[in-house]
């Protein structure tokens, strides 16, 4: 069983293999074809995935995490912890590759070998989506996670009833500095945008956190202006942020998009190739819809011949 | 509770004031969270609260062995899903692993409050035993010191024979030392550490054919025993057998660029090979020292006529001590042989201010004029 991701996304073939309940190794090659992911199945259920959650990015991933020392004499921790952390990374791994749209899979049956993880293919799919909808939930409580943390007075922290704080509560606590938003606050800790998102309504909740509304921010309104139809307001603003912030690439995009709006081709295909100089990760979307661009501008110039 | 100054600070003393009254798995998140803030003192406190209960993480002994010696990096989170660390055994273990490195980076005060709390399991008490005693032994607590060896020596603890022979070497009791150790060594013959003991404090007394016989036993033991090697060339050295110094304390080199030949040997986990401690030396013997086994190297050199690497060596020892006498005068020696006359004779000059009424000092005074007649030859010559 394979076949290009183009034609058949991962979701689908990791529910064929589930439902089948299939013996086997997957081999996932993504956009970068050096760094292959493998998951393994035993009756359809994920027992690997390599090396994303392997031991050697577990040690890692804890240590980033302060859970475990890096030194020679390190200082073990419990196996539950372990698992848990092992467990994530497969999910963090398994939803990129998800969102894959170019590379290939190839499934091959082996025996039923046993692994490190034992997740049910639903399970990762709703645990999926779940988190999906809440980060879209959060994002509108939290300005799209640009509003930024700041510590509550002191006699507001003083003052409460007892905290229970576990280790990712602390080590937002240390995240905080008055300038990071919680977009940044989730990068800095390296935890999913939604669980930081939470985790900070919850300190807030217990008067630990206060939230400063976050900042003007031109692409936001650019986007409304966008969604309103007023494409030339929309490219005033962005025009402004670029000439300004040289290297914001959604300010990029969204000023290619709001060309298009107007119908000026030629502009947008100038603002996608900013885009794609900027974020040379997208570079093939860039490319996609710079081509659709000049497309449209060929067909409207010979329409107009 | 100590209150710091500064925003930064009150803000963490607030957070201090919320947790109330903790559990060790929270006194030790907080510490971390103080140590990351730079709030040394509440991060201290905190360490010290959560291993004060019965049921502290590892986490917390590792932070407050971090903290009491000023560090504030390193520090560990411990995890949600660990529960509290309550069966004696994984802390005492994990108090003796803190109490060792305590220990090592001399934190003695640290060190000794881990060693009584991993005491409380029984397996432990030897080794936690022979732990006091080397820590009340460099506190110059003899007795109790004594006292300790004899509970971890009852117990079977497995370093406590050598250190406790180390300990009578280091207070001058050479005979009662070299009496420990051969029962020892009869007691344990495949103990390596303790025969390159036995052998080192046969040199110190003076008996270099023994120190040879129990040191190449050690290292046949343990070949890769640096300190064994250097001793070995130490005592052919004294027995004037030039190459077999040479070739052993090129050996130990080949190891080891130092020569510690005094170390108390510490046992972090049970089972475990034991951690080394260098205990420094205060013997008059010159025999505790890298240029001790450099001295013997560089004379076992001139001995087999390795005249440049001798004149490196000897060089080497008085960058270090410009007026080492003894290297001053083979440096001298060295010179003459190379027909370098005027440097020789100023090294023996040097001797002769430097150490006037010793051997070397009227040895030195000889070759002096020997030197100058042939350094005058030399002038004639020229002129």
């Amino acid at each position: 069983m394979h076949g290009p991701l183009h034609e058949i996304g991962l979701v689908e073939v990791l529910q064929l293999l589930g439902r089948g309940a299939r013996h086997g190794v997957l081999e996932v090659v993504g956009p970068d074809p050096t760094t292959p992911r493998v998951v393994r199945l035993r009756e359809g259920r994920v027992v690997a995935v390599e090396p994303d959650a392997g031991d050697e990015e577990v040690e890692r991933a804890l240590m980033a995490r302060h859970l475990l020392a890096p030194e020679a004499a390190r200082l073990d921790v419990d196996g539950d912890v372990r698992a848990e952390m092992r467990r994530l990374l497969a999910m963090r791994s398994i939803a990129t590759m998800l969102h894959w749209t170019r590379g290939r899979f190839d499934f091959a049956d082996a025996g039923a070998a046993e692994g490190p993880l034992d997740i049910a293919v639903e399970a990762i799919l709703l645990e999926l989506v779940g988190g999906e909808s809440r980060r879209v939930e959060l994002a509108a409580e939290l300005d799209d996670f640009h509003a930024i943390p700041v510590f509550a007075d002191l006699e507001q922290i003083g003052a409460g009833e007892g905290l229970a704080l576990d280790p990712l509560d602390w080590r937002i606590l240390d995240a905080v500095d008055g300038r990071r938003d919680v977009g940044a606050i989730a990068a800095a800790v390296d935890e999913p945008l939604e669980v930081v998102g939470e985790r900070v309504r919850r300190l807030e909740g217990t008067a630990i956190l206060e939230m400063t509304a976050a900042p003007a921010n031109p692409a936001l309104a650019a986007r409304a202006a966008i969604e309103a139809g007023r494409y030339d307001a929309a490219v005033g603003l962005l025009e402004s942020r670029v000439s300004t912030v040289g290297d914001d690439r959604e300010a990029w995009r969204l000023l290619g998009l709001a060309e298009v709006g107007a119908g000026r081709f030629d502009r947008a295909i100038e603002a996608w190739e900013s885009w794609r100089q900027a974020e040379p990760a997208l570079a093939h979307e860039a490319t996609a819809l710079i081509a659709a661009a000049r497309t449209m501008l060929e067909a409207l110039r010979d329409h107009r011949d | 509770m100590v209150t710091p100054e500064g925003p930064e600070a009150a803000r963490v003393a607030a957070l201090r004031r919320r947790l109330g009254a903790a559990s060790p798995a929270m006194l030790t998140n907080f510490a971390w969270f103080a140590a990351r803030r730079g709030v040394h003192s509440l991060a201290l406190e905190a360490a010290r609260e959560a291993v004060a209960h019965p049921g502290a993480p590892r986490a917390a002994w590792h932070a407050l062995e971090r903290l009491v010696t000023g560090r504030n990096d390193g520090l560990l989170l411990v995890a949600a899903g660990t529960g509290p660390q309550t069966p004696m055994e994984s802390n005492a273990a994990s108090s003796l692993a803190a109490a060792v490195a305590a220990h090592r980076e001399g934190a003695l005060a640290v060190a000794e409050t881990c060693y009584r709390a991993a005491a409380a399991l029984p397996p432990l008490e030897a080794i936690v035993a022979d732990g006091l005693g080397v820590l009340h032994e460099q506190r110059h607590e003899r007795d109790a010191a004594d006292a300790a060896w004899a509970r971890a020596l009852e117990h079977g603890a497995p370093s406590a024979a050598h250190n406790h022979a180390l300990a009578l070497l280091r207070r001058g009791q050479r005979a009662a030392a070299r009496a420990a150790l051969e029962g020892a060594t009869a007691a344990s013959p495949a103990n390596a550490a303790l025969w390159f003991l036995r052998g080192y404090a046969a040199l110190l007394d003076g008996d270099a054919e023994g120190a040879v016989v129990a040191l190449e036993r050690a290292i046949v033991l343990e070949p890769h025993l640096a300190r064994a090697h250097f001793t070995l060339g130490l005592a052919h050295d004294r027995l004037g057998h030039a190459t077999d110094a040479l070739n052993a304390t090129r050996r130990g080199l080949l190891l080891s660029p130092w020569y510690l030949p005094q170390v108390w040997l510490l046992t972090p986990t049970l089972g475990t090979a034991p951690v080394e401690l260098p205990a420094g030396s205060d013997d008059e013997s010159g025999l505790g020292s890298t240029d001790a086994v450099l001295l013997a190297l560089g004379r076992s050199l001139l001995e087999t006529g390795h005249l440049g690497e001798s004149l490196a060596v000897f060089d080497q020892v008085l960058v270090r001590d410009p007026a080492q006498p003894a290297a001053l005068f083979h440096r001298g020696v060295v010179l003459a042989k190379l027909r370098r006359y005027d440097e020789a004779l100023a090294d023996w000059e040097e001797v002769g201010r430097t150490d006037p009424e010793g051997t070397l000092g009227s040895m030195s005074r000889r070759h002096a004029r020997s030197a100058r007649q042939l350094a005058a030859l030399f002038t004639v010559r020229q002129g």
